[in-house]
């Protein structure tokens, strides 16, 4: 899965021309190195503050911030709230949300099997629903709480508390093989149990349907699932 | 063909009103397509189908189209850009539309159902393969439908067609035909209101452009609305896969009952996934009214529901479907027995 280079996507292109940085990095290593370094503001268009923003707003595209149809190509500066921490970051009409998490902002936790929404390896939540981001207009997420598998450990939140106990789980029972579906399980199961705590066996296929899994280690990931959901209500059976 | 597997370049419109987005789209043209959830457009745009990637695109999610509203007397109204998933699981549809609850929960797979939207099922472009990968074929600004003589088996009617044999590829449509929905269209002179057989009239040409739904390119769906089901009415739905779950339908079957103690008096009996729109079972509708639910008639209804059916011959054929419409309407039917 490519990762996008800077100078393979011209509208971005401005933030590493300010830049001193070798040309030959790609945007992922360039943001890793902006932000550790202390300068962030300003080092490559995104800033990145700590704070616990839990805006839950009921549908998920009710704030699409204001575009000025007079120049509909502009870039928009969103302010994106992932697993806790608020990520303003730029963001171009066409930026799906699983191209800013991984290449702008170097969350690659979030995988990119399919690209075209028909594997569910690059799930996240979206205020606690379960969307592909390959699939899912950056531009629409802003101002959203959105949580990737990196989100296991967030402090008050009952989605984090789930996906830490789905994690262990995931270990303790095999959930994974080859693994390169096993962050979208991990999202789907939480976005199941959050809305599911004791969840079937139909239920549990049910909700996990949108994920392939190409080892077929569907068994390994249902009794995760059930061991997790198992731990979380207290051990009883 | 494909661009990096990103999204192309595109410019975005946003409208705080329907008058507005299609007057957005009066604007820009052929420029400028509409999109709500994305799962449909964002997915060709990717594989840069060529009639499909527009320059601009007019975001409709954040108009106030979100809602399910049902009413004892005027039925349901369902606007344009509710989630497949509200749908779903809402619990009136759940109580007096089963056929269309049942069949919003087995679009796709939950991410999508989340995402993708009520007025998006109805008016999507056919999914058959050869369209979604460029294909030239008519409803990609050529002039051939390469399933004819190629490789048919899940995406092609059969029931003919005209230029076009490609399937229409929604569940939530066929439930609303035997519901007989109506649907709200915004146009650039006002809202109209039509049958949801108008919208989705098989193979139209619109603009000079081959499609499988009636709408201008300058028009889009507002509100989708049920009317109140007759009292003791029953309904199912049943829906044949290759796989058990996010998939298209081989073939699909929507049944709406009204029953007067164990006789039937009135039948609505929709194929879905089989025609290049849902097809209506008239012979088996007027087969079943007068009759009761029995292992016979059931049968009887179901060989009736593909009689006249023309499966392909050609390319690799199929007639394989015939049998699934007819096991679907069976499995549909036998639900219902009480």
């Amino acid at each position: 899965m490519g990762e996008k280079d800077s100078t393979a996507k011209q509208p971005h292109s401005e933030e590493s021309e300010s830049t001193p940085l070798d040309s030959k990095m790609n945007r992922r290593t360039f943001l890793k190195a902006s932000t550790i370094s202390a300068g962030v503001i300003g080092l490559g268009g995104i800033a990145l503050s700590t704070g616990n923003s839990t805006t839950v707003v009921q549908n998920p595209t009710e704030n699409l911030p204001a575009t000025s149809n007079s120049d509909p190509f502009a870039s928009q500066t969103v302010t994106l709230n992932i697993n806790g921490k608020s990520y303003e970051v730029s963001v171009e009409p066409r930026d799906m949300l699983n191209n800013v998490l991984r290449d702008d902002l170097g969350l690659i936790g979030t995988k990119r099997p399919c690209n075209r929404g028909e594997c569910g390896g690059c799930t996240v939540l979206i205020d606690g629903v379960a969307y592909m981001s390959c699939t899912y207009p950056a531009y629409r997420a802003a101002g959203h709480s959105i949580t990737t598998v990196e989100g296991y450990n967030v402090p008050s939140s009952t989605e984090s508390q789930i996906l830490n106990a789905l994690q262990l789980a995931w270990v303790q029972e095999d959930g994974g093989q080859c693994s390169g579906c096993q962050p979208g399980q991990i999202m789907s199961a939480t976005a199941l149990l959050l809305s599911n705590p004791n969840p079937t066996l139909d239920e549990i296929k049910a909700g996990m349907s949108g994920n392939l899994c190409r080892c077929g280690n569907y068994d390994g990931i249902i009794a995760s699932i059930q061991l997790a959901a198992q731990n979380l209500q207290g051990g009883s059976a | 063909m494909s661009s990096n597997n990103e999204v192309p370049k595109f410019g975005l419109l946003t409208a705080s009103t329907p008058a507005e987005a299609v007057s957005l789209l009066t604007q820009y043209g052929d420029q400028a397509r509409i999109v709500s959830g994305g799962t449909d457009l964002l997915y060709t745009m990717k594989n840069g189908v060529t009639y499909k990637t527009p320059n601009y695109v007019v975001d409709i999610s954040s108009l106030p189209l979100n809602y399910i509203k049902y009413d004892a007397t005027d039925g349901l109204r369902i606007g344009a850009t509710t989630p497949i998933s509200a749908i779903a699981t809402d619990p009136n549809i759940a109580q007096y539309y089963a056929v269309l609850s049942q069949a919003a929960a087995t679009v796709a797979a939950p991410q999508i159902r989340n995402q993708a939207t009520a007025a998006g099922d109805i008016i999507q472009d056919t999914w058959c393969w050869y369209l979604r990968n460029n294909y030239p074929c008519w409803q990609n600004g050529g002039n051939v439908c390469y399933g004819v003589l190629g490789d048919n088996r899940y995406y092609q009617s059969i029931f003919g067609g005209r230029l076009t044999f490609a399937v229409n590829p929604g569940d939530t449509p066929v439930a609303y035909f035997a519901l007989n929905a109506d649907v709200t269209v915004q146009g650039p002179n006002g809202t109209t209101n039509m049958p949801i057989s108008q919208l989705l009239p098989g193979v139209a040409i619109v603009g000079g452009k081959v499609k499988e739904n009636s709408l201008q390119h300058n028009e889009m769906v507002t509100e989708i609305h049920v009317p109140a089901p007759p009292a003791n009415s029953v309904s199912s739905w049943y829906k044949v896969r290759a796989r058990q779950s996010f998939d298209f339908a081989l073939a699909s079957a929507a049944a709406v009952l009204t029953m007067n103690g164990s006789t039937i008096s009135a039948a609505s009996l929709v194929l879905g996934g089989v025609d290049v729109a849902p097809h209506r079972a008239t012979a088996a509708e007027s087969y079943l009214v007068g009759q009761s639910l029995t292992t016979s008639t059931i049968q009887g209804a179901a060989a009736k529901a593909v009689e006249g059916a023309t499966p392909l011959t050609t390319g690799t054929g199929n007639s394989f479907r015939v049998f699934l419409a007819q096991g679907a309407v069976s499995k549909a039917l036998t639900l219902l027995q009480s």
